[in-house]
């Protein structure tokens, strides 16, 4: 052992899969601390751990968890989406008005969710042909595709959606809601895709080093075109969701949802600089930040303050980041 | 055997003066288990330059890191300039009139190059510091490149690597307020070609005239056989021999730092093995003659640094056939936050799939198994590739492009900064693998691995000057192109 370890020069031999046992280790404390926070709330408010308030907890949660996911896939690439809130709004102003149109609900949200894929494609463009940086990228589309909501619907809300469509986010298989199996649906095959295939590892590469990657043979443009077609689609996905959990089509739904997101994303240990990051980190991010939100309102905090905390969370989990980047 | 290089009075040039400008006493310096240093003793006398030679990974990084203040020993004394106590911050060390040019170049290259000079200079401020900067360093340009073509107010991105290890150089050479009494140069002229390389050695000639003192680190053994007063030669964290240069050649330094193993030049294949095999390649830089390579050969890319080589290499690259060993590390090749492992399997996950999903296993095995063929000094795969020193990383960055099934190899100078042994090491495995059928195209630098290659192109100002057989390489035919 040292006659090997003798040869390591000038450096502390940090220790074996450091980065991994960060992440595992953040993922952990972040566990620990959202039970903590369910049972404070369980014991100091009366209607926190009954069943309908927990239900819709995770109602609520899952539609930021996917969106948070998808923008991981970006953040990890050193990008950033902004526009996850407006094509949240989007997807959800043009499945409903598919949907008031009669079209069949599965072909609604086909098309739905193929605009998803258009818009990131949209980004990849920008992004890689026209060589433009994510944040202004996305930052245009965020207010344009805002705009095209609500030209599309004249500010209008959208209603009579089929019973059916509306059920099924209401809906439970297992005593699970609908909505959450959409989270594990969306995050088993995401972390699939991210930690065990070859794609996955072209997006941290394309974070890491995209010279080296382009170098190594990886098609970094490729790459970034797959993180922002996943981000949006599954944008679109989750206002899909929200059509059916809210039951009208307004094209102003998600503001803000963008920030959760990233929110989400950091807390859950992706670094705003890329190449780090997993896919059960925004997972508990989200789940976190709802609950702090839901918390937040049992306990008759002002609503502002929700925002407060999110802020100083972000804080916190940043300089932790920083710090570790430092020893390392 | 005592690790010592302390001039006996008798015999030393400098008996003469009464204090050692640096005197290292059984210094050590541990990181956790691993023995960095073990038990130094090196003094440092006033105006000469003293030549520090040894493997990656030999402890010369560490005992720099001493010099400047980035570390402080583990036990031992350390003297400056006639003061005990080591110097305990980079501040401290300025203030003795210590400064280092770095291996790893550290210009900020988004400033230019007279306010990257500013950066080390606190004295230069008030009005007009910029114009008075900028007539600094480019003073010292001249002094140590004369005729070097770089403006003081070019920003350092849109310089080439070799012009800015000639800035930083200059720059350790600039005066303000406190004079260098001690400048040390690690690894100097891995970016420089011949001609600038050795307008630094004169320079450093002259330096040391003046009273200055230097340091020279360097793999390139001629370069401190010329110019160092006395040269040590480093082992496993010992100094294991010091004594003037005049006693050593070539091959006794060799010895010294490899224990005594030193191979005897590869021959090179002759050329009737190579009629007959297939030409896999033909590329002609800016309009010049063109390249060609066959099935199985070596070709090198020859002439002086900057001359258009890295520029033909990553424009020749393609994803689908070939792989890049790349010159710049940091810039090009390493994927910082990943293990070594990882580093080395990033071109070759085709071969790590089962049912398309990665197989870590299969991962780490292969990285287990370069580990051996490529002899990376590592406790275990999957620490970080930083933990690596120079030439581990660079190990690793040629494992992740033989690793691939790509059959033509790119090498952009990829030997810069890697110890004698582990070139050995590397020339043979670009032999075994050039004869199992793989084609490698090798920029370098340096006249020894022209030596290695089957055929050799010479640049100069982007173009092919003269294509070079396997009879004709030699230094005066690739130097007459260069020219």
């Amino acid at each position: 052992m040292s006659e090997v370890a003798r040869e390591v020069p000038g450096l502390p031999v940090p220790k074996s899969g450091a980065r991994k046992r960060f992440a595992f280790l953040l993922s952990l404390t972040l566990l620990g601390l959202l039970l903590l926070l369910w049972v404070i709330l369980a014991i100091s408010t009366d209607s926190f751990a009954t069943t309908g308030n927990f239900v819709n907890l995770m109602r609520q949660a899952s539609l930021w968890t996917i969106i948070a996911i998808g923008q991981t896939f970006v953040i990890i690439t050193a990008g950033i989406d902004l526009s996850v809130g407006a094509v949240v709004g989007l997807a959800s102003t043009v499945v409903a008005m598919l949907l008031v149109a009669h079209v069949p609900i599965a072909l609604a949200c086909l098309i739905t969710l193929a605009m998803g894929v258009a818009i990131g494609m949209f980004h990849g463009f920008a992004i890689v042909q026209m060589r433009l940086p994510p944040f202004i990228t996305t930052l245009a589309t965020l207010t344009a595709l805002r705009g095209i909501g609500l030209l599309m619907t004249g500010g209008q809300t959208i209603a009579g959606f089929p019973r059916s469509f509306g059920a099924f986010s209401r809906g439970a298989v297992l005593g699970i809601p609908n909505l959450f199996w959409m989270v594990i649906l969306v995050a088993i095959p995401a972390g699939l895709l991210l930690h065990q295939t070859r794609w996955g590892r072209h997006i941290y590469a394309a974070g890491s080093n995209p010279e080296a990657a382009r170098l190594s043979g990886i098609n970094v443009g490729r790459t970034i075109y797959l993180a922002y077609i996943i981000s949006a689609t599954l944008a679109a996905f989750a206002g899909i969701l929200t059509a059916s959990r809210i039951g009208i089509g307004v094209a102003t739904t998600g503001d803000g949802w963008e920030l959760q997101s990233i929110a989400s994303s950091v807390i859950g240990g992706t670094s705003l600089f890329g190449a780090v990051g997993t896919v059960i980190g925004p997972v508990l991010g989200a789940i976190l930040l709802t609950t702090i939100n839901n918390g937040a309102n049992l306990l008759n905090v002002n609503p502002f303050w929700q925002r407060v905390i999110t802020g100083g969370l972000i804080i916190v989990i940043v300089y932790f980041d920083q710090r570790r980047r430092r020893r390392s | 055997m005592p690790s010592s290089c302390v001039p006996l009075a008798t015999e030393s040039s400098h008996a003469d003066r009464a204090h050692s400008l640096v005197r290292f006493t059984e210094i050590a310096k541990s990181f956790g288990p691993v023995r960095a240093l073990d038990g130094v003793d090196l003094t440092i006398e006033a105006g000469e330059c003293l030549g520090l030679v040894g493997h990656n990974g030999a402890g010369k990084s560490t005992l720099i890191n001493l010099l400047t203040g980035a570390l402080a020993p583990t036990s031992g004394s350390m003297e400056v300039a006639g003061a005990p106590g080591s110097v305990h911050d980079p501040r401290a060390a300025r203030a003795l009139g210590i400064r280092c040019v770095f291996q790893e170049l550290s210009l900020c290259p988004n400033l230019t190059v007279a306010e990257n000079t500013r950066l080390v200079h606190p004295g230069l401020r008030g009005w007009n510091w910029s114009r008075r900067a900028a007539s600094l360093i480019e003073a010292a340009l001249d002094t140590v490149f004369p005729g070097h073509r770089i403006r003081a107010g070019a920003t350092v991105a849109s310089l080439s690597l070799t012009e800015r290890q000639m800035v930083e150089i200059a720059r350790a050479f600039t005066t303000t307020d406190i004079a260098p009494r001690l400048v040390i140069l690690d690894e100097p002229t891995s970016s420089l070609d011949a001609s600038t390389a050795s307008q630094l050695l004169a320079h450093i000639g002259r330096v040391t005239q003046r009273g200055c003192s230097v340091l020279l680190v360097t793999h390139m053994l001629h370069e401190v056989l010329e110019s160092a007063d006395r040269i040590a030669v480093m082992s496993d964290g010992r100094v294991v021999g010091c004594d003037p240069a005049g006693v050593h050649d070539r091959d006794s330094l060799v010895a010294l730092m490899s224990g005594g193993t030193h191979r005897a030049s590869v021959a090179r294949l002759a050329a009737d093995r190579r009629t007959g095999s297939s030409q896999v390649l033909r590329a002609t830089p800016k309009g010049g003659e063109p390249l060609v390579a066959n099935q199985g050969e070596v070709i090198g890319l020859g002439g002086l640094a900057g001359h258009g080589q890295t520029e033909f290499l990553v424009d020749l690259f393609s994803a689908r056939t070939m792989a890049m060993v790349a010159g710049d590390r940091k810039r090009d090749g390493v994927f910082p936050l990943w293990s070594i492992g990882e580093n080395i399997s990033v071109g070759a996950y085709r071969k790590h799939l089962r049912h398309g999903l990665l197989n870590l296993a299969s991962e780490e095995a292969s990285a287990e198994e370069w580990r051996g063929r490529m002899k990376i000094r590592a406790p275990d795969m999957g620490n970080p590739i930083l933990s690596l020193s120079g030439g581990n990383q660079q190990k690793a960055l040629f494992a992740r492009a033989l690793d691939s099934d790509a059959g033509i190899i790119l090498m952009d100078d990829p030997m810069r900064g890697v110890d004698v042994q582990t070139k050995q090491d590397v020339y043979a495995m670009i032999r075994a693998q050039a004869a199992a059928g793989r084609t490698f195209l090798w920029y370098t630098t340096e006249m020894d691995e022209l030596y290695e290659c089957d055929r050799v192109y010479v640049f100069r100002e982007g173009r092919i000057m003269a294509a070079l057989g396997p009879d004709e390489i030699t230094e005066e035919r690739v130097l007459q192109a260069s020219f």
